[in-house]
């Protein structure tokens, strides 16, 4: 291979080589391109092998479904059911937070009330300080998600006075919460159970 | 969502859907999973996309899923073997090479294959939805959340790498 050939180097080309195959190269570059492939063998060699490999590549099959794959994702969205739908989920959200509320504000308002207690070293005071802390510790145990939705609608937004803000950080960081769940109009029946 | 409106989707994407993850992932089987659970997604949140970026969202989703298969591969490479079983159903290629071309495809194949297992993300999926399934740059920077730039300088590094992987096999196949 030549070093230098029609004022293009080798190195240069072959870097270039798939803009050059995408025309994504500015026309004075192409022509130099262009120049130097008449006369380097080897560099005219390497965009034959580009051209072949990109043949190959963009002759790979668009793949079908098998039909078990949409039947099967058909059969999950029924066993869904209307537990699933919307409303369904709604409600059961706004119960879980409603109990799971409950729970937090009382174990944070004990820690609270306790802690007044600490103070003149009670050790039944410290016991329960340290029983609410393990408590509040255990909320962390709770799934990922559960653990957002209570920091982030009842810890962050909820109705926690701000005095006890502190106790709640020992839950740790707060996590952004997003919720997926959106209107549906009815659990899925296909009108033809074996259209894929 | 309305059942018709899934079926229609359904119908339209699925495809794609199957197509993009089984050469992502090189596996026919965990590529049977992810299009099934897409099409769940797709029944679940579907609603919440423009219909006009439902293919787009539903191939962000896709890939979202593999990235998370792969990477479960990743932590386990040791000691289960990645495997490399995609199926190949007699389908027409996507663009319309010459039949020399097509030709010198079915022999470079298996070995295509093996040289997208190698390349890493995001190299991978830029080839596969460039080069495999024809998106153009715009739809594959809104799938993948790339800039057109950096999905170029990605895909024609991904290229070359394949070019090199496969230098030795084609000078095998063009010598006859």
């Amino acid at each position: 291979m030549s070093p230098m050939v029609e004022d293009i180097h080798c190195d240069v080309l072959l870097h270039r080589m798939e803009a050059f195959i995408d025309d994504d190269v500015t026309a004075d570059e192409s022509a130099a391109i262009k120049r130097h492939l008449e006369h380097c063998d080897a560099c005219a060699k390497e965009l034959e092998h580009a051209l072949r490999t990109l043949a190959a590549l963009r002759a790979l099959p668009e793949l079908d479904v098998p039909d078990r794959v949409i039947e099967n994702a058909r059969a999950a969205i029924r066993r869904q059911g209307p537990a699933e739908s919307s409303a369904s989920r709604t409600n059961t959200r706004r119960r879980w937070l409603a109990a799971a509320a409950a729970i937090v504000i009382g174990i944070i308002g004990t820690v609270a009330v306790v802690q007044d207690r600490t103070e003149s070293t009670d050790p039944d005071a410290l016991r329960a300080v340290a029983e609410v802390r393990f408590a509040l510790a255990t909320i962390g145990e709770i799934s990922e998600r559960a653990n957002r939705i209570v920091r982030a609608r009842i810890i962050d937004d909820g109705p926690i006075p701000q005095s006890f803000r502190g106790l709640a950080r020992s839950l740790g960081p707060l996590a952004s919460l997003q919720t997926t769940d959106g209107p549906h109009a009815a659990p899925y029946e296909p009108t033809h159970e074996g259209n894929s | 969502m309305t059942r018709d409106f899934f079926d229609a989707a359904a119908q339209r994407h699925s495809r794609r859907v199957h197509t993009f993850a089984s050469y992502l992932l090189g596996d026919s089987s965990e590529a049977e999973d992810i299009t099934q659970e897409v099409l769940i997604k797709l029944w679940n949140r579907g609603h919440q996309v423009e219909p006009d970026r439902l293919g787009a969202w539903l191939l962000t989703v896709t890939r979202n899923a593999c990235t998370d298969v792969l990477r479960r591969r990743q932590r386990v490479s040791k000691v289960i073997p990645i495997r490399r079983d995609v199926e190949f159903h007699t389908d027409p290629p996507s663009p319309e090479p010459s039949p020399e071309s097509r030709a010198v495809g079915s022999q470079l194949g298996t070995h295509i294959l093996e040289a997208l297992n190698r390349l890493n993300e995001p190299a991978r999926s830029v080839v596969i939805l460039r080069e495999v399934q024809g998106l153009s740059y715009r739809e594959i920077a809104e799938i993948l959340q790339m800039h057109m730039s950096t999905l170029k300088v990605t895909l024609h590094r991904a290229r070359r790498k394949l070019r090199e992987s496969l230098k030795e096999v084609d000078t095998h196949v063009a010598n006859g």
